[in-house]
């Protein structure tokens, strides 16, 4: 899974999510979830899920994408340039209701008794 | 060969008609499309990039991921029969390499390179505030 970012990493559980080319920590602390994750103001997601836990996630286009271009720039990398912006902004548009995988040592029902909101 | 273009075909064709053309519902715009359907939208757009298409014709042009670019045409030859090409202009380190069914590859140069160079930008500005409405310079969602 080349274009997966991993978002979560605690002591015990680590969560993975696709969303373009950005990373967003997620800690475990719902309040510090959210505050974490306002400070980006790039974040390309619309909500996470981890095990049963969903969070609404403040979203926006990741608009440091957009490279300013000089005439001088090559062709070659003015394909590049915009072919990757679409496809981020397709992927965008993909991703804006996802889930992740989550990979733990943990058995899954002490798993979902750590499950957490990250809206509430 | 077949296999380079096996997924091109898949995103225009199913079971070898064409697919019916795509019309967002004002309510619910992109609730439920796949990536398949984005594309076929994007290649609405891509298509008109260069001109009507005769009646009884078919092109697309779209991006297919961040390194490939498929151009597809068909038409009606003088034998009254569909002929179709396909071509994927490959983004390397070299250069946009042309892979075409029954041609040598090559990179393109010259005025080739420069004319789809100024496509793919057309291409991406009216798709992005087209289709995903978003502005084109800054990513940043057109009000």
């Amino acid at each position: 899974m080349p274009d997966t970012h991993r978002i979560l990493q605690s002591e015990d559980t680590e969560v993975d999510a696709r969303f373009g080319n950005r990373f967003v920590d997620v800690l475990k602390n719902p309040e510090n979830d959210i505050k974490k994750a306002n400070d980006y103001q790039e974040i390309a997601i619309a909500s996470v899920d981890v095990g049963r836990a969903r969070g609404e996630v403040d979203r926006s286009f990741p608009t440091n994408a957009a490279e300013n271009l000089t005439p001088k720039e090559s062709m070659r990398q003015r394909i590049v340039h915009f072919g990757r912006m679409i496809f981020e902004a397709r992927r965008y548009k993909l991703d804006s209701e996802f889930s992740v995988s989550v990979v733990t040592d943990k058995p899954q029902e002490e798993l979902s008794r750590d499950s957490f909101d990250l809206a509430a | 060969m077949k296999d380079i273009f096996a997924k091109a075909f898949k995103l225009l064709i199913s079971n070898g008609e064409p697919l019916p053309v795509i019309k967002l519902s004002k309510k619910r715009p992109f609730k439920e499309l796949t990536e398949r359907e984005l594309i076929q939208l994007e290649s609405q757009i891509g298509a008109k990039l260069f001109g009507p298409v005769a009646a009884g014709n078919r092109r697309e042009f779209f991006n297919e991921n961040p390194s490939n670019w498929i151009w597809y045409e068909e038409w009606t030859g003088k034998d009254r029969k569909k002929h179709s090409t396909t071509t994927r202009y490959e983004v390397h380190a070299e250069g946009i390499l042309k892979v075409s069914e029954g041609e040598p590859y090559y990179f393109i140069d010259g005025k080739e390179l420069e004319n789809l160079s100024m496509a793919v930008q057309m291409y991406h500005e009216r798709v992005m505030r087209d289709i995903y409405k978003r502005d084109p310079s800054t990513g940043k969602l057109i009000n």
